[in-house]
């Protein structure tokens, strides 16, 4: 396992470079560009908005609904974004793959890396959102940095876990907008946690999507602490799964290239 | 010890034949309901090759597609493992693959020799103090700022291989670069990559230009079926490859009615040769012995070159002038004197014999696609396959006074 990541950390540059195509060429093939990452949560916000807030008058703890479903939106777009190309990577370039040899998970990474530069800039929207909306942010807002780690490091495990296995199964390629689409109900997007019925929480929260988002929602809007047991409990199963899922990983990616 | 870059003990590399490599989860599902072992054998891609390679040595890989070649490279560049034995390389391994496989079309060609350049194990630090150079070989500085997708394939695989060139590694892998790109830039590629070999360090390169294997490697190694059939000189190498496609064509032997008793190939003083001097002279003689009473036959004697092309073919009807009367249970001895006018290669010979009986139909009584093969030496290096004795003489219609700058 050290050695695999000394490996990596030596082709640091080589996963730079792969993620920096991506983003280069997810912004040069379209005509608006940029204003994609920022029109696309925007307009989420907006029809959900309309939808559950004024057809379905689903409660958003007391907060403004726009802002309190965009808030959910930012980790989830980066997270549903990041598994829609880095899922496909490693069959995407199998030219590489059957060629040259670097270690393979850059490619799933790189994905994630590139999706981060589309969760900055619907940060910085987020951030205009914030002082429209004229919501004031307390030092509890640092603990963003802590959940946005455990909201990476998951969304790498989930990753390297799903690429590996589209490389054996296609079919995960085709049933994975319909795996995030559902995975989008289970998490506090639409809705706020306080819905869920208090004998269903705590497995509900075992999802680490679901603490992530609600403690965007704590810390960043409500000026209050994240639910430290949940979040705890996330940071724990992120770790285990990001563990075994580079181990299998690694265990497999020499068969990479016979299989694609 | 040290001087031996590459090692490889027993190799064997397997693959499961069928649905690709990848399955459906619902193939796997139906499959372990399935009893194992049901569906098409394995296939292998080698068996059992062993090869050494030390430093300095350039070494080509020939043979049909599908050999293997292609696999020993993949295990060299340790983008698989062989299946059992055991694959050793010593030292920084760069490869020179199909060109455009880390390009990408939307980029321009200046942020592609960066991507493409780390892809293949360059710091960028590196590409960018090797930048102009790069650059001025691959000639493209006009459209270095274009996207990609706007370049010819010739330009793709020059700007590839520009970057690729610049790569400073101890084991250089080329698979098949020099196929597309004109031919002033194959010749540009080559001198580089014999400039590579004369630094004392490693090559395995796999082509199918036998003319360029010949130039740039030492040895070579045949692999047919995965399997390393002749692993030595150059020219033997090449030899058995173009014999091994008779073999696969079919060398028809006696059709039952005729014997061949003996065949020769020798040169102008009648010796024995499989290497002739352009322009020399050669001689092809067969004697065939006819079992069965045979009542109109002729010979044809035919020269191919390794694409396939027929470079000559002539038969002894229209040479003579009339068809033969073989008498049966006697040997009858056939001789072909002619030219070597080629240019320099390895040619295939042949030869058939045909006959009819009792006014029937002509059939083949013995077909040998491959009888001979034979190179030619030149010392002029002239290009194309046959000598046409050209003479150059340039006139000047009104001598015109051209000031010559020193």
């Amino acid at each position: 396992m050290f050695n695999d990541i000394r490996e990596l950390v030596k082709y640091r540059e080589l996963l730079l470079n792969i993620a920096v195509r991506e983003i280069k060429i997810r912004y040069k093939q379209s005509v608006l560009g940029i204003f994609w990452t920022i029109l696309q949560p925007l307009l989420m916000m907006a029809i959900f908005t309309l939808i559950f807030s004024r057809f379905a008058r689903i409660p958003s703890d007391g907060l403004p609904y726009p802002v309190f479903s965009y808030t959910a939106l930012l980790p989830w777009t980066f997270f549903a974004t990041s598994l829609s190309f880095a899922i496909p990577s490693l069959v995407t370039n199998s030219s590489l793959l059957t060629k040259i040899y670097f270690p393979r998970e850059i490619f799933p990474m790189a994905s994630i890396l590139a999706a981060t530069v589309d969760f900055f800039i619907a940060g910085v929207v987020f951030s205009v959102i914030l002082i429209f909306y004229g919501i004031s942010v307390t030092p509890y807002a640092l603990y963003i940095i802590p959940i946005v780690f455990v909201q990476v490091m998951f969304t790498l495990a989930v990753a390297l876990f799903a690429s590996a296995m589209n490389v054996y199964y296609r079919d995960i390629r085709y049933a994975l907008p319909f795996f995030i689409q559902i995975w989008m109900f289970l998490c506090p997007i639409i809705y706020p946690v306080s819905l869920v019925p208090e004998r269903f929480r705590t497995l509900y929260m075992l999802n680490p999507m679901a603490p992530i988002i609600d403690g965007y929602r704590n810390v960043l809007l409500k000026g209050a602490p994240p639910e430290y047991g949940y979040l705890g409990i996330a940071a724990v199963i992120t770790l285990v799964m990001l563990f075994l899922s580079y181990k299998y990983f690694k265990k497999v990616e020499m068969s990479f290239a016979d299989k694609i | 010890m040290s001087d031996v870059t590459i090692k490889l003990e027993n190799v064997s590399k397997r693959y499961r034949l069928g649905q690709s490599g990848y399955s459906s989860l619902r193939e796997d599902i139906v499959n372990i309901f399935r009893k194992r072992g049901s569906g098409p054998g394995p296939f292998w891609a080698l068996r059992d090759v062993s090869f050494e390679v030390k430093k300095g040595e350039a070494v080509g890989i020939i043979g049909y597609n599908g050999a293997g070649k292609s696999t020993i490279l993949k295990l060299l560049a340790n983008v698989t493992e062989p299946s059992s034995g055991s694959v050793l390389t010593n030292g920084k391994i760069g490869a020179l693959i199909e060109l455009s496989a880390g390009f990408h079309p939307e980029l321009t060609g200046r942020e592609n020799i960066y991507l493409y350049g780390s892809i293949i194990g360059m710091k960028r630090s590196y590409i960018k103090q090797r930048y102009s150079e790069i650059l001025e070989f691959s000639g493209l500085k006009k459209f270095i700022d274009t996207p990609i997708k706007r370049y010819s394939s010739g330009m793709l695989a020059r700007l590839g291989f520009s970057v690729s060139s610049h790569l400073d590694p101890d084991i250089l892998l080329v698979d098949e670069v020099l196929s597309v790109g004109d031919y002033m830039f194959q010749n540009k590629c080559l001198k580089k990559m014999m400039e590579f070999r004369d630094t004392d360090r490693t090559i395995v390169y796999v082509s199918h230009n036998l003319d360029s294997v010949r130039k740039l490697c030492g040895r070579a190694i045949f692999i047919n079926k995965g399997v390393s059939i002749c692993d030595g000189d150059v020219e033997n190498s090449i030899r058995m490859y173009y014999e091994s496609m008779s073999d696969n064509g079919g060398n028809a032997g006696s059709a039952g009615s005729v014997t061949v008793a003996g065949q020769r190939l020798t040169d102008g003083s009648g010796r024995e040769a499989r290497t002739f001097e352009a322009g020399g002279k050669a001689l092809f003689t067969v004697e065939v012995m006819f079992n069965d009473q045979v009542h109109r036959a002729f010979f044809s004697m035919f020269i191919r070159h390794p694409n396939g092309l027929v470079v000559y073919d002539v038969s002894s009807d229209l040479l003579t002038g009339c068809f033969f009367v073989p008498e049966a249970g006697r040997a009858v001895k056939v001789k072909f004197e002619f030219e070597v006018n080629l240019l320099r290669g390895v040619y295939n010979l042949g030869y058939n014999i045909m006959g009819s009986s009792n006014g029937g139909p002509m059939k083949y009584l013995q077909y040998s696609n491959n009888a001979f093969t034979f190179s030619v030496r030149e010392m002029v290096s002239q290009q194309g396959i046959a000598d046409l004795k050209a003479n150059c003489e340039i006139e000047t219609g009104s001598p015109v006074k051209v000031r010559l700058k020193v």
